[in-house]
């Protein structure tokens, strides 16, 4: 679906991508991690062909991004993190935009409206930011692109709506479809994404399957500071006692913990890329 | 699929660049249309109104109303919270360039003859209403729309140009361009002929260039037909050149 080869990367002297390598699978959700700053939005955007590579080579649904040629873009969704919507009716922005997308369908949007509780004879402006988020949201998965790309998408959604987001994002996901989703809100997409992508200092640190991960590390709390050894990789206090993150090559999968993992990726990214090497991985 | 140029899609363009706009399109026209009446309410008197006064009208919305339009034909293009959205729409560059153009061409040099003549007939119902005699109706088959419009499409290659090229207060620093240049080249051109020419006595001009029109018809004929050239070229040229800026433009923001 996508294919990122030695990119190159940055918006002044000093590089935001160096030499990075990424692939993407269809038929999968994935979650964009990184700190402020590390590029999950470049990274979307050199994706979507807003930004072109200094160098390397993006492939993404067969096409070269940078070219914008309309048979890649009917094939992409991007849900930025801010909204700007045009002063038109839910009505009017569906008839305008949904015949560039061949694979739109109105009976889903109209679902999808219906779900998120969203008027649709209203103009777009005059929706709460949540609500316009809900709407792009709506229109991006009944687009049924095959690469969509949701930056932040849970920023500004009250507590059912993040459910509903979920839940809806899941079923619209096809086999030929790829879903990205940058955030900084991991319990938000804990229970939705099936792989995880981090992204720090330019590289790409992980790019796994949460059950590769389950699989291959344990993640516990316990009241005192785990001795070093023993395949501690990473712990830190917390209210209660310490979370901790182990090595766990003989146990069973386990619930995992995406902001625990993330940390601990970051903190140390040598060890953990040691342990989910393809020999190293249980 | 033609990735390049599609009918189909660039009606889609036109389609969705009017459902965004006409709400302003409508709202400029009410307030022009009140103007044109109080003025023509002011204006009449013995030998005013009718064709000429219409004409001016039309005239001047043209320029000012098109030159406005066209400084603002990518205002997307350069906006952080917008260009996302515009340069996603899945049409290529040279589509979306050339719907924002025939929309601040063709489409509103039709609109404002649609526009006046329209606007002419409800001025001509209320004088006979009100002072009893006619004002008189706009033309818009008039031959002397053709220049009008011809002119404006020259003058307005530049704002489009820089409408695409500048990232804001596009009207501004195209006026500012077109002035720098203009004075720029006018000084260049002063000087060559000054220098070329200074042994002639330049005091009786008009009769000079009389005198050499005379004797050198066929030198006249050809400056004449690069003049024609020029009006064609040029604004082709600012075309082209905008449609390349939309095509290389990236968004410029954020990690």
């Amino acid at each position: 679906m996508l294919e990122a080869r030695q990119v190159n990367f940055g918006y002044g002297p000093d590089p935001l991508f160096r030499d990075t390598d990424l692939t993407l699978a269809p038929g999968h959700i994935y979650g964009l991690l990184g700190l402020n700053g590390a590029g999950k939005t470049t990274l979307l955007k050199l994706m979507t062909g807003l930004l072109f590579p200094n160098s390397g080579e993006i492939t993404a649904c067969g096409h070269n991004p940078a070219r914008r040629a309309p048979g890649f873009l009917s094939r992409v969704f991007l849900l930025p993190e801010e909204l700007n919507v045009p002063g038109v009716t839910g009505k009017e922005y569906v008839a305008a935009r949904s015949p560039f997308y061949p694979a739109f369908d109105q009976g889903q949007m109209q679902r999808y409206l219906r779900e998120f509780g969203i008027p649709e004879g209203k103009r777009l402006t005059a929706l709460s930011h949540g609500q316009q988020k809900k709407f792009l949201l709506s229109f991006g998965l009944a687009c049924n692109a095959s690469l969509v790309l949701l930056d932040e998408p849970t920023n500004g959604l009250d507590i059912p709506s993040k459910g509903l987001f979920r839940r809806l994002v899941a079923e619209a996901l096809s086999d030929d479809q790829t879903i990205v989703v940058s955030t900084h809100q991991v319990r938000d997409v804990e229970s939705l994404v099936d792989l995880i992508v981090i992204l720090h200092e330019g590289k790409v640190l992980l790019n796994h399957t949460v059950s590769e991960l389950s699989g291959n590390l344990r993640f516990s709390v316990s009241g005192n500071r785990p001795e070093e050894g023993n395949g501690l990789i990473y712990t830190e206090r917390t209210v209660g006692g310490y979370a901790n993150v182990f090595k766990d090559r003989g146990g069973d999968e386990g619930a995992l913990d995406m902001e625990l993992l993330f940390k601990a990726v970051i903190a140390n990214p040598a060890a953990c890329a040691a342990l989910l090497t393809t020999e190293n991985r249980k | 699929m033609n990735e390049h140029f599609s009918i189909e899609r660039l009606w889609w363009l036109l389609r969705a660049d009017f459902t965004a706009g006409y709400r302003i399109l409508l709202t400029v026209s009410g307030t022009l249309a009140g103007v044109i009446l109080i003025a023509s309410l002011i204006s009449f008197g013995p030998g005013g109104g009718g064709q000429e006064f219409f004409m001016s009208w039309f005239g001047g919305m043209l320029y000012i109303w098109g030159v406005i339009a066209s400084s603002r034909a990518f205002r997307e293009l350069h906006d952080k919270t917008r260009n996302e959205a515009y340069l996603l729409l899945p049409a290529s560059a040279v589509e979306k360039t050339v719907a924002r153009l025939l929309a601040v061409t063709v489409g509103l040099a039709v609109y404002l003859l649609v526009f006046t003549t329209v606007v002419s007939v409800l001025v001509e119902a209320v004088f006979l209403v009100l002072p009893g005699t006619g004002y008189g109706l706009f033309n818009p088959l008039d031959p002397v729309v053709w220049p009008l419009i011809f002119g404006y499409f020259f003058l307005q290659s530049f704002f489009f140009l820089g409408a695409a090229w500048f990232r804001s207060r596009h009207f501004i620093k195209t006026g500012l361009a077109i002035t720098v240049v203009g004075i720029g080249l006018a000084l260049f051109i002063v000087l060559t002929l000054r220098l070329t020419f200074a042994t002639v006595d330049l005091s009786d001009l008009d009769g000079l260039i009389a005198r050499a029109a005379g004797s050198y018809q066929g030198l006249f004929q050809v400056l004449e037909a690069l003049r024609g050239l020029f009006a064609v070229v040029l604004p082709a040229a600012c075309w082209t050149i905008a449609w390349l800026r939309v095509r290389e433009t990236q968004v410029s923001d954020g990690i």
